[in-house]
């Protein structure tokens, strides 16, 4: 599992974080069952506060992909698998996008609009 | 061939012969077990030591052969085949020489109990396996170990105020891990028999051998790799042991592929001249190559990001000093 952070990024470095192991969750490298490392030593390696790596795995928790069990720390749901299946439609999407000339931002926030709409 | 095959077949078809040849001569039934002192303590049927015979002068050598000859028809090479080969020409010659002399020395005895003691017996036995067993390796042609390329990928495109880290779990397959443990198991169980015995020398020397050998295997078959700026670190999940090349000592890091018999002798934590394996696999690896030439493979999945990362780093480090935290 890799992990990137930007600090001079306009994004929160939790952000950053969550997004780096969603992706590699949607990629099927990070798979349901797995455990997430431990905060302690993901926030060590990257020289973030522990809090902020801690804060990454709640957004993942919150967004049901991960679970915060006692004593086994984080592990991956199948929701993850999900994810995995929908990265399929994320590439044919994005290559669609791409031919018609829609930038990454546009894409995201026409994307971002319509969820709004489905969800009232 | 020679070695792992025709020899065994041959010298246990002489011990069982001679056995054969002798069993009006010796005393039924007939020592097979000698304690510490040297005087018998175990016997059994002659058709026991047979099936032993077998067993310890085919059975063995069998699997040193089995495990090896279909890599070798296939055209792999490895100084570990010839190890291989030197070893169950040893075992074999160990087994026929016990196996033999110790039956003789019974011959023309009424009764086992009265037998001489194993000492000379065993001794004879160990001094003529070791002599064939280096004979047999200068027997067996020359392997030279294979020299599998390195593959290099472009390293990661970290920008100049990016930071990462790359973490991977490893461990020995659970079918492998299972028969480890059962073997942990198996010793705990002969503690209890011993203790249910009353023999609790024995039982404190089957449950010790129990713990250690269970805390050896937990600590060998589960690792944590990580890649980051201080480098490449493989610890393993009871804390020790711990290895890694620290990210100034490194030179190169490129994927490999890797196979555990042919190239390490075997899976787990692997040392060759100049080479440390931790090898939970056969198939994709992580190799790190220091700046004195010696090397540490590592069986992990994703080793093209994990080795594209490590480069990055290495790279950035050379043109800034690293950023303490």
């Amino acid at each position: 599992m890799l992990i990137r952070i930007d600090a001079s990024s306009d994004t929160s470095i939790f952000e950053q974080v969550a997004a780096s192991i969603r992706t590699d969750m949607a990629a099927g490298r990070v798979r349901p069952e797995d455990k997430l490392p431990s905060a302690r030593e993901v926030a060590a390696s990257l020289g973030v506060n522990l809090h902020t790596v801690l804060r990454a795995y709640q957004v993942l928790r919150d967004e049901g992909l991960v679970d915060m069990r006692r004593g086994r720390g984080a592990v991956v749901t199948p929701a993850a698998g999900d994810l995995t299946e929908l990265m399929g439609d994320i590439l044919d999407l994005g290559a669609r996008a791409a031919a018609l000339g829609m930038s990454a931002d546009a894409l995201a926030s026409l994307v971002r609009d319509s969820l709004k709409t489905t969800r009232q | 061939m020679v070695v792992a095959v025709a020899l065994p077949i041959t010298l246990t078809a002489i011990t069982v012969g001679l056995i054969v040849a002798w069993r009006g001569d010796l005393p039924d039934p007939v020592a097979i077990h000698w304690g510490g002192s040297g005087r018998p303590d175990g016997f059994g049927s002659l058709a026991t030591v047979f099936v032993l015979s077998l067993v310890l002068g085919i059975g063995v050598p069998g699997l040193a052969a089995f495990t090896t000859l279909p890599m070798l028809t296939r055209g792999a090479r490895s100084p570990s085949f010839r190890v291989m080969g030197s070893m169950a020409a040893g075992i074999s010659v160990l087994a026929a020489v016990l196996n033999t002399s110790s039956i003789s020395m019974q011959r023309g005895l009424a009764d086992a109990h009265d037998g001489p003691s194993v000492w000379p017996a065993f001794g004879a036995a160990l001094s003529a396996a070791i002599a064939v067993g280096v004979a047999a390796w200068y027997f067996q042609p020359r392997q030279a170990a294979e020299v599998r390329g390195l593959q290099h990928g472009a390293p990661l495109d970290l920008g100049k105020g990016e930071r990462a880290v790359w973490m991977q779990t490893i461990a020995l397959a659970r079918p492998f891990a299972a028969l480890l443990y059962a073997v942990v198991a198996g010793l705990g169980l002969g503690a209890a028999a011993f203790w249910a015995q009353g023999t609790t020398s024995e039982a404190w020397t089957f449950l010790g051998a129990s713990a250690f050998v269970g805390l050896v295997v937990a600590a060998t078959t589960t690792f944590h790799v990580k890649v980051d700026q201080t480098g490449v670190s493989v610890v393993s999940a009871l804390g020790i042991p711990r290895m890694g090349v620290a990210l100034a000592d490194v030179a190169d890091a490129g994927v490999t592929h890797v196979n555990g018999s042919a190239d390490f002798g075997g899976w787990g934590i692997r040392q060759r001249p100049r080479v440390l394996g931790v090898i939970m696999r056969n198939g994709e690896a992580l190799e790190v190559t220091r700046s004195n030439g010696k090397r540490l493979v590592v069986t992990v999945d994703d080793a093209p990001t994990a080795a594209a990362l490590l480069m990055a780093l290495s790279a950035r480090a050379q043109v800034t000093p690293p950023v303490l935290t």
